[in-house]
């Protein structure tokens, strides 16, 4: 799943890489979410984590932050670029 | 599982961290390249795994951040061997038992032997025991080629012998030939006689000079097929006499006569539930059994089943364990029912059939009849069967040098 914030000239930075077939997650710094089930998350190219409950875990990417609410949250590991989120997921939100 | 295999041996921490601002803290470690994991949300602040090595840089990040950090649990390989450091007994113990396992496996520790079904595994290893390959011998004096060449030399019948070493065991593998006995390989002179008594249904000869023809009667000792080859010259002279390996194909009738007789009394095992156990011990080559008592079984089966200690697959250890199990019974002599007894004599004849369809014999009639008397059973008759005859035998030497000085005049 990817997620670009944006106003216009973000939108035909997108269009660009995607039509030069370009990672967009290089070229305009996209957040990679990788979600398997309900149970686990993985989170690369972020900046920072800005808060970490048990129930919810908000993430600061490029533009701006995502919110994951569930149960029983964990972080299986954190890094400098990716980081796993396990428990039982029950939302994310782009903010 | 290899992560945390690695984790294990090169030790890690569990801390827990107290603070204002542990998500800053967090950060601090990610941009500093510090590896966290399993970071868990408690009551006091956040629980977290972190290596050994890297825990030492967390102390700027600590003073930074304001956290406070303390140790929960130390984990891991070197802290294992830390805490037991004045157990010396203990790494001795740990250092003798590898340095055994080693040892043991240059050794040979199981003998199997595989594809066998005419020759026992007992008779084979017996074999292999004489050949001075045996169970303990180290396996760099394993020769696995002189053993293949020994069987095969011992055993016309094995046509292809494989020996392999896996682990701390010696597989055989063996192939047995089901023709073999009647052709062999004879490059001195030879005639093939017959082996039985017959009629000669059919002959193909392929080296030598035929001596019977279709519809002859054939007895045992006759040469069906002479190695003597006399070339005769225009005038219909003996010119020359070649001495060949004679070859070929005689089918023949024959009769094999069946007799046999079964007692109508006989006795049956009956199991009186009563049983011991006993155990032993196979340790390298010794082995020991503590006083094996049979009480007052006067008659009795003893069963023995052995384990063997391995590791993994094929990694066999010099040590086995035997259970013993001794079970009584009492002999009851009982008479077969007249239908008892048929269905017994039934089974024995369809056996002594099978047996020989599967030497290839081929059965035409089967004249048996059986007949139930007073105290036994008699099975009697001819069973006409077709199958290939004759054997090898070399010829003599004195009658060829014979019959060469008798040409040559």
């Amino acid at each position: 799943m990817k997620k670009q914030n944006g106003t216009s000239h973000e939108l035909k930075a997108q269009k660009i890489s995607s039509q030069l077939k370009l990672p967009q997650d290089v070229t305009i710094g996209a957040t990679i979410l990788t979600v398997t089930g309900n149970y686990e998350i993985t989170i690369e190219n972020f900046k920072g984590i800005l808060e970490y409950t048990e129930e919810c875990i908000v993430i600061k990417n490029k533009k701006g932050m995502i919110r994951i609410t569930g149960k029983k949250l964990l972080i299986h590991y954190f890094t400098n670029d990716s980081m796993m989120i396990s428990g039982i997921m029950k939302q994310i939100e782009f903010l | 599982m290899l992560v945390i295999l690695l984790r294990y041996l090169k030790g890690y921490l569990v801390i827990q961290l107290n603070g204002h601002s542990l998500e800053r803290f967090l950060n601090l470690c990610a941009n500093k390249n510090l590896y966290l994991w399993n970071v868990k949300k408690n009551q006091e602040g956040y629980l977290c795994s972190i290596s050994r090595e890297c825990f030492y840089e967390l102390k700027p990040i600590a003073q930074k951040t304001k956290t406070k950090l303390s140790i929960v649990k130390k984990q891991g390989l070197p802290f294992f061997l830390f805490y037991h450091r004045k157990r010396k007994l203990f790494f001795a113990g740990v250092l003798f038992c590898l340095i055994s396992v080693y040892i043991m496996s240059l050794h040979i520790w199981d003998i199997k032997i595989r594809g066998n079904y005419s020759y026992t595994k007992e008779e084979l290893l017996k074999f292999i025991q004489q050949e001075k390959v045996c169970c303990g011998m180290k396996k760099s004096k394993l020769d696995g080629a002189r053993l293949e060449e020994e069987i095969r030399k011992k055993y016309d019948s094995i046509s292809w012998v494989c020996c392999e070493v896996k682990g701390t065991q010696l597989i055989v593998t063996i192939k047995e030939t089901s023709d073999y006995g009647k052709k062999s390989k004879f490059k001195a002179p030879c005639d093939l006689v017959s082996n039985k008594d017959g009629v000669v249904l059919s002959i193909i000869t392929r080296n030598g000079t035929p001596q019977v023809k279709k519809g002859a009667t054939i007895k045992k000792g006759d040469v069906l097929i002479s190695g003597v080859v006399t070339l005769l010259d225009d005038a219909g002279e003996p010119l020359e006499t070649e001495y060949v390996s004679a070859d070929g194909d005689i089918i023949a009738q024959t009769v094999i006569s069946y007799h046999e007789t079964i007692d109508l009394y006989y006795y049956e095992k009956q199991y009186t539930k009563k049983e011991k156990n006993f155990f032993g011990a196979t340790i390298f080559t010794k082995y020991f059994s503590y006083f094996k008592n049979h009480g007052d079984y006067s008659h009795y089966d003893e069963i023995q089943d052995t384990y063997t200690l391995k590791l993994g697959e094929s990694f066999y250890l010099p040590f086995k364990f035997h259970k013993i199990t001794i079970k009584e019974y009492n002999l009851v002599r009982k008479k077969y029912t007249e239908k008892e007894v048929k269905e017994v004599a039934n089974r024995k004849l369809a056996l002594f059939l099978k047996h020989l369809k599967e030497k290839k014999v081929e059965i035409i009639k089967n004249n048996v009849k059986i007949e139930v008397m007073e105290n036994q059973c008699v099975l009697q008759g001819d069973i006409v069967t077709k199958e290939a005859v004759g054997k090898v035998q070399k010829i003599s030497r004195e009658n060829n040098t014979q019959e060469t000085k008798e040409d040559t005049p």
